[in-house]
C-alpha cells in the first residue's frame, strides 16, 4: 500500500479480467431476473386468482424456495441434478438457482400487487366486452407490474448478491475474478476494497433505479 | 453418468454426525450473528434518530451499504483487508463469518427499527414527556416496547434471513450444516441425500422461526385500536 499510484497502474492492468468478471455476474444475475420475472409472474396470477389448487402450489413454492438458503438451492441443481440428469454448467446452475429464488419472491409481491387493485376494474372492463383472462393480462398485469417493479429492483439487487455464491462452483463472476486478480498482483486489499466498492455501487444504482420508478409511477398507479 | 439415482438413506444416516455438529454450528453462528446484528442494530437506529446531522448520517449511510454489499465480499475484507490496516488480525474464519453477518445484518435491523419508530405517533412521546420520565425511562419503557412490538413481523423475516445467510459460511470451510451436506455429495457421491436433507432442515429451521414470532406478536398484541 506503499505506492498508491503503482497500485492503480497493475490494478489499470487487470481491468480487463475485473470487466469480465463483471459481465459475468450481470449476465448470471439478468439470466435469474429472467427466469424469475417468468415464474413471478405466473405464481403471481396463479396465487391471486387461481383455484384452490393453484393457489396452494403458488404458495408452496413461494414458501420453499424462500426458506431455503440460496447457496443450497444452488449446490442442489449443480450437485444433485448433476446425478440424476447428467452434468450441468455452473453459469447455467447458478442463472436456474437465482431464478427459482427470483420467482418465489416475485410471486409474493406479484401477489401483493395485484390483490392490492381493485376488483371493480376486472368487473368495469368484463363489462366493456373483455373476457376474464383478457382483463387481467390487459389491464390488471400492466397497472400491478408498475407497483411491484420498485420491489423488484431490491430483488435484482438480492440475485446480483447471491451471484457471489457461483464463485464456490468456479463461475468467473465478478467475485472469483478479483480473487483471481488479487492472487496474481498480490495487491490484495486494493482488490478487494475495489470489488466492495463496485458490488456497493452496482446495488445502490439498481436501488436509486427503485426508488426513481417508484416517484415516477406513484401517481399512474394510484 | 447414470440415469437412474438409486437413493442410500444408510450413507445419510452415518453422517448424522456431521449433520447434527453441523446444525449446532449453525445455530451458534446464527445466535452469535443476531446478537451482534441486534446490537449495532439498536444503536444505527438511534443514531438514524439523532438531532445530530453527522450521525443520522452515518446510521443511513451504514444501512445503505449494508444492503448493498455481498455478504461473501464482506467476509474476504474482514478476512484479508483489515488485518493489512492492523484490524482484527489472526481471526478464525467463524468469527470472521460472524462479524462479517454482524455487520450486515445490522444494517437491516436498523431499518426494521427505524420503520416502527418513525411509525409511533409523536403523541406518544408526549405524553410520556407530560408524565415526567426521564429521556432514558421514556425510551425504555414506553418508546422502545412499541417500537419493538410493530417491528416484530420485520424482525422474524430479517432473523430467518439471518439464519439462511450461514449457509454462506460453508464456502470458507466453517463445518456448519451446507458444509456437511457438501461434505457428502462430494466425498461420498451421494448427491441428493445430503441436499435434500439441508434443505429440509433449514426449511424447518425458518418455519419454526416464524411461527415463533407469529406467536409472540399474537402473545404481545395490545387490544384496542391503538395498536401500540
Amino acid at each position: 500500500m506503499e505506492m498508491p499510484h503503482d497500485a492503480l497502474f497493475v490494478l489499470w492492468h487487470a481491468r480487463r479480467a475485473l470487466l469480465l468478471g463483471l459481465r459475468a455476474t450481470l449476465v448470471v444475475s439478468a439470466g435469474g431476473l429472467v427466469l424469475g420475472l417468468l415464474i413471478g409472474v405466473t405464481g403471481a396470477v396463479a396465487s391471486a386468482f387461481g383455484g384452490r389448487w393453484l393457489r396452494l402450489a403458488a404458495a408452496g413454492y413461494a414458501a420453499l424456495l424462500r426458506g431455503i438458503p440460496v447457496l443450497v438451492t444452488l449446490f442442489f441443481l449443480y450437485y444433485g441434478v448433476a446425478a440424476a440428469l447428467g452434468p450441468l454448467p455452473a453459469e447455467i446452475a447458478t442463472s436456474l438457482a437465482l431464478g427459482l429464488f427470483a420467482g418465489a419472491q416475485l410471486t409474493e409481491i406479484g401477489r401483493g400487487a395485484l390483490l392490492s387493485i381493485p376488483r371493480g376494474l376486472i368487473e368495469a372492463a368484463m363489462a366493456l366486452g373483455f373476457s376474464r383472462l383478457g382483463a387481467v393480462v390487459a389491464i390488471l398485469l400492466p397497472l400491478a407490474g408498475r407497483r411491484a417493479l420498485p420491489s423488484s429492483c431490491t430483488v435484482a439487487v438480492q440475485l446480483v448478491k447471491a451471484s457471489t455464491l457461483a464463485s464456490a462452483l468456479g463461475v468467473g463472476e465478478l467475485l472469483m475474478a478479483s480473487q483471481q486478480v488479487a492472487a496474481r498482483t498480490l495487491l490484495i486489499p486494493e482488490v478487494y476494497l475495489l470489488v466492495w466498492a463496485m458490488f456497493v455501487g452496482l446495488n445502490l444504482a439498481l436501488a436509486a433505479a427503485g426508488r426513481r420508478l417508484e416517484r415516477r409511477w406513484r401517481h399512474a398507479a394510484a | 453418468m447414470f440415469d437412474t439415482y438409486t437413493f442410500r438413506w444408510d450413507l445419510l444416516w452415518q453422517a448424522r454426525g456431521s449433520f447434527a455438529l453441523g446444525l449446532l454450528i449453525m445455530a451458534g453462528l446464527s445466535v452469535a450473528s443476531w446478537i451482534g446484528a441486534a446490537a449495532l442494530g439498536l444503536l444505527l437506529a438511534y443514531a438514524s434518530r439523532s438531532r445530530r446531522h453527522m450521525l443520522a448520517r452515518f446510521a443511513a449511510g451504514w444501512v445503505d451499504v449494508a444492503r448493498a454489499t455481498p455478504l461473501l465480499v464482506l467476509v474476504f475484507v474482514v478476512y484479508l483487508v483489515l488485518p493489512e490496516f492492523g484490524i482484527l488480525r489472526g481471526l478464525d474464519a467463524g468469527t470472521t463469518f460472524v462479524l462479517a453477518l454482524s455487520a450486515i445484518g445490522g444494517g437491516y435491523i436498523c431499518e426494521d427499527l427505524r420503520a416502527a419508530f418513525a411509525s409511533l405517533p409523536q403523541g406518544l412521546a408526549d405524553a410520556a414527556d407530560a408524565l415526567g420520565l426521564r429521556v432514558w425511562q421514556r425510551e425504555a419503557a414506553v418508546i422502545l416496547p412499541a417500537a419493538l412490538r410493530r417491528a416484530l413481523p420485520a424482525l422474524t423475516t430479517t432473523t430467518a434471513g439471518i439464519v439462511k445467510e450461514t449457509s454462506v459460511a460453508s464456502i470458507i470451510a466453517v463445518p456448519e450444516l451446507t458444509f456437511a451436506a457438501r461434505e457428502l455429495s462430494t466425498n461420498q457421491f451421494r448427491m441428493l441425500e445430503g441436499w435434500l436433507a439441508a434443505a429440509a432442515l433449514y426449511l424447518a429451521v425458518t418455519a419454526l422461526l416464524g411461527a415463533a414470532g407469529r406467536a409472540l406478536e399474537h402473545r404481545l398484541a395490545v387490544p384496542g385500536p391503538a395498536r401500540l
